[in-house]
C-alpha cells in the first residue's frame, strides 16, 4: 500500500465514511483493502482525526462517533454515526465518470447483456443520467469477437493455444501454437502477443484474423513483464523504406510509426517507416497514388513496389473482363 | 498509539479541512469567511485544527483550503450572505451538488467495473479513482492493461456538455465554432465529437485533437437532440461525400469476407461457390472507396457500376505499367 498525498487523505476519508456509515460497521482490515488506506493510518486518522470532527460548538453531541477503535491499536471494528452531512460519497467528476463509463464500454460484449458489467453500467449511468448506448462510443474493436474472450482466460490461466491463423501479408493460413502472453487493443483492433512455437520468437497476431482456436492442457511460464506491447512497434531487424510524402499525406505520420521526418521546401516530407509486413506497405502506397513517392527501400521491399502490387490487382481486373 | 500524543501536521490539516466541509454543508444559506472561521474553530497551538487568529492569516489559510477543495471536485458555491451588507460574499455547498446519487451495486457488478478500470486506462482521467465513491475497490483488478487510450485536456469538458447537453464553444481549423454536442467516440485511435454545428446549420464530426485551446461550456440543458441522431456510426468515410450515391458491388475472397463484412458493418448480398462473397456498398465518396478497396490488394475486386470499376483500374494503371 502506498502513502497517501494530502489531497488523496481527505478523499478517500470522504469516500469511506459513506461506506461505513452505510454498513451499519465495518472491519477495519476490511475498510483498509477497499479504500486502499493503509491500515495504522487508517487507524490513527479515525480515532485522533474524524472523532474531534464536528459542528460548531463541538461539543460531544455535535461530534462524529466513532466507535470501536481506541487509541491503543485495541478494536478490529469500527462503526460511524452522527455525521449526516458526510452520509453521501462526493459525486464523479467528469473525467472520473468518462474513465469508468468508457472502460466498461470498451469491454462490454454484447454476448453477455446481462453480465455483472452490463448491470453495472447500466446503474452508474442511470445514476449519472448518462444515455451509455448514445454519448459515449468508444471501439478498442469488435469485443464481441468469438476468441477474445478465450484468449484473455487463456493468458490469465497461462495455458497454451493451438490456433488457425490467417496471415494477410501472405495470404494464407498455418496452424501455430503460441502462448498468449497479453491480449490488447490498438487502433480499434484486438492483437494477442506471445511466443509462437512455429515462429520461435514473440510475435503479435490480430484476433481477428484467427479462424478457429483450441485452448491446450499445456501451460507456459510467462516471461518477465515486459510492458505494454504495440502492434505497431518496429522491430530492428523490419526493413526501412523513405517515403516523399506531400503535405495532403500528412495523416500518414500519426498513424504510422515513422522514425527520420526531414522536412523540405513546401510542406513536402521525407519520413523513414520500418516495415513489418510488405503489405501494409503496399496498401498505403496504393491508398496514397501520386501523394507519396517510394525514395529508398531496404530488401525485400523493391522501390517499384506499389506498381508491382498495382499489376497484382490489375491482373484480377484483366481476368474477369476477358471472362465476362 | 505509540510515544507522545501530538498529531502529525497532516493529521491537523485533514480535521480542518473535514470541519469546514461540514459547516459549509451544514447550513441552509451563505456562510461569510468570519462565519466559517467560527465554525470551524480558532488553532490553539501546533496539535489544534483551526484558524490562525489573526485575521488576515486566517484569511490566507481559509483560501488555500478552498482551492483544495476545488481541486478534489468539491462543489462549493458562492453568493450574498443575507442580512448583511450588499457585497459580503459567503459560501456554501448543497448537499444535492455535493453527493453521488443512489446507486445500490451488486458486489459482482462493483467487481466487473473495478476489473474494467484497471484493464482499459484512459489517459489523464482515472476511472478507477471513481471506484473509490462507488463503494470501494471490490474483486481484484486484471494484472496487465488491455488496452491505453489517448487522452486529451478537453476530453472531461466534452463529456460533460454531451451528458448534460450544454453548447460547447471550441477554436477548430482557425474558426471558432458552437456544436450541440450529441456523442462522444473514440474509434481507430482517436476521440471525435460529433454534434450540431450552430453556425453552419448541420451535423459535424470533430476530432478532439485538433481542437485548439480551451472547450467554453454553456448552460446545462442548453439545446434538445433530435430524434434519431443517437449513437456513433463507426468511421466509413466512403458514406460521407457531396456526390450522389451510388451502390457499388463488391467481390472479396473467402478469406477476406468476414473481415470485409465487419469493416463494411454489412451482410453479404450473395455468397459464391468457393466462399468468395458479394456486398452492395452505398457510395457517396468514391475516392474513400477506392482507398477502401485497397486494403484488401489483390483479394478484392470492384463488380460495378462500370464507373467506379473504370476508375479502379485507371487509378492503378497510374502507377506504371
Amino acid at each position: 500500500m502506498s502513502r497517501l498525498s494530502a489531497g488523496d487523505r481527505l478523499t478517500r476519508m470522504l469516500e469511506l465514511v459513506p461506506w461505513v456509515m452505510s454498513q451499519g460497521g465495518a472491519e477495519l482490515s476490511e475498510v483498509a483493502h477497499r479504500f486502499d488506506y493503509p491500515e495504522q493510518e487508517l487507524r490513527e486518522d479515525l480515532v485522533r482525526v474524524l472523532f474531534v470532527v464536528g459542528l460548531y460548538p463541538f461539543t460531544p453531541d455535535e461530534l462524529i462517533f466513532v466507535m470501536g477503535l481506541d487509541e491503543d491499536d485495541n478494536g478490529g471494528w469500527v462503526a460511524i454515526s452522527n455525521a449526516d452531512y458526510f452520509s453521501r460519497p462526493l459525486r464523479l467528476t467528469p473525467g472520473q465518470a468518462l474513465g469508468l463509463i468508457g472502460a466498461g464500454k470498451a469491454l462490454l460484449s454484447d454476448a453477455d447483456p446481462d453480465g455483472p458489467l452490463s448491470r453495472g453500467l447500466a446503474k452508474l449511468a442511470a445514476g449519472l443520467g448518462v444515455s451509455v448506448g448514445e454519448d459515449l462510443a468508444v471501439s478498442l474493436g469488435d469485443s464481441s469477437d468469438e476468441w477474445v474472450e478465450p484468449l484473455l482466460a487463456a493468458a490469465a490461466d497461462r495455458r497454451r493455444v493451438k490456433i488457425r491463423y490467417f496471415s494477410f501479408g501472405r495470404g494464407q493460413e498455418s496452424d501455430r501454437v503460441i502462448h498468449p502472453y497479453r491480449v490488447f487493443s490498438e487502433m480499434s483492433n484486438w492483437y494477442v502477443q506471445g511466443h509462437c512455437q512455429q515462429a520461435g520468437g514473440v510475435r503479435i497476431f490480430r484476433i481477428d484474423r484467427i479462424r478457429s482456436l483450441e485452448v491446450l492442457e499445456a501451460v507456459f511460464t510467462p516471461p518477465v513483464e515486459t510492458g505494454m506491447p504495440s502492434a505497431f512497434q518496429p522491430r530492428q531487424a523490419d526493413p526501412r523504406v523513405v517515403l516523399r510524402l506531400t503535405p495532403t499525406a500528412s495523416w500518414v505520420m500519426e498513424r504510422y510509426p515513422t522514425e527520420d521526418l526531414v522536412y523540405l521546401d513546401n510542406g513536402v516530407v521525407e519520413a523513414t517507416l520500418p516495415v513489418s509486413e510488405i503489405g501494409r506497405l503496399e496498401r498505403l502506397l496504393l491508398q496514397l497514388g501520386p501523394q507519396a513517392e517510394l525514395r529508398h527501400a531496404d530488401p525485400p521491399v523493391a522501390v517499384d513496389q506499389a506498381r508491382l502490387a498495382a499489376q497484382r490487382i490489375l491482373a484480377r481486373y484483366e481476368k474477369t473482363a476477358a471472362t465476362s | 498509539m505509540g510515544a507522545g500524543n501530538r498529531r502529525k501536521p497532516e493529521q491537523v490539516r485533514l480535521e480542518r479541512l473535514l470541519r469546514l466541509i461540514a459547516a459549509l454543508i451544514d447550513t441552509s444559506r451563505f456562510l461569510s469567511i468570519e462565519e466559517l472561521h467560527k465554525r470551524v474553530g480558532i488553532a490553539r497551538g501546533e496539535d489544534s485544527a483551526g484558524y490562525p487568529e489573526n485575521s488576515s492569516a486566517a484569511k490566507r489559510a481559509f483560501h488555500r483550503d478552498m482551492n483544495q477543495l476545488s481541486d478534489v471536485g468539491i462543489p462549493v458555491i458562492s453568493g450574498q450572505v443575507p442580512g448583511q451588507e450588499r457585497g459580503t460574499w459567503g459560501y456554501r455547498i448543497r448537499k444535492q451538488e455535493y453527493s453521488l446519487p443512489e446507486m445500490d451495486f451488486e458486489a459482482d457488478e462493483l467487481a466487473a467495473l473495478h476489473r474494467a478500470a484497471t484493464a482499459v486506462r484512459f489517459d489523464g482521467v482515472s476511472g478507477s479513482e471513481a471506484l473509490w465513491k462507488l463503494g470501494g475497490r471490490v474483486g481484484e483488478g486484471t494484472d496487465a492493461e488491455l488496452a491505453s487510450v489517448p487522452g486529451h485536456p478537453a476530453l472531461a469538458d466534452l463529456f460533460r456538455a454531451v451528458t448534460e447537453q450544454r453548447v460547447a464553444q471550441f477554436a477548430y481549423g482557425g474558426q471558432p465554432r458552437s456544436v450541440q454536442p450529441w456523442t462522444l467516440a473514440f474509434d481507430l485511435g482517436h476521440w471525435y465529437v460529433v454534434g450540431h454545428d450552430q453556425d453552419r446549420d448541420d451535423k459535424r464530426t470533430f476530432r478532439v485533437d485538433r481542437i485548439d485551446g480551451d472547450v467554453a461550456l454553456g448552460r446545462p440543458g442548453g439545446f434538445e437532440q433530435p430524434e434519431g441522431t443517437a449513437g456513433w456510426v463507426p468511421l466509413q468515410p466512403w458514406k460521407f461525400g457531396t456526390d450522389p450515391a451510388v451502390t457499388a458491388r463488391l467481390r472479396v475472397d473467402a478469406g477476406q469476407a468476414d473481415w470485409a463484412a465487419r469493416r463494411l458493418g454489412l451482410e453479404p448480398v450473395e455468397k459464391e461457390s468457393g466462399g468468395s462473397a458479394v456486398f452492395e456498398v452505398p457510395v457517396r465518396s468514391p475516392d474513400a472507396f477506392r482507398s477502401l478497396v485497397l486494403e484488401f490488394l489483390e483479394h478484392a475486386e470492384i463488380l460495378g457500376p462500370p464507373e467506379l470499376r473504370d476508375d479502379m483500374v485507371a487509378w492503378l494503371e497510374g502507377f506504371g505499367r
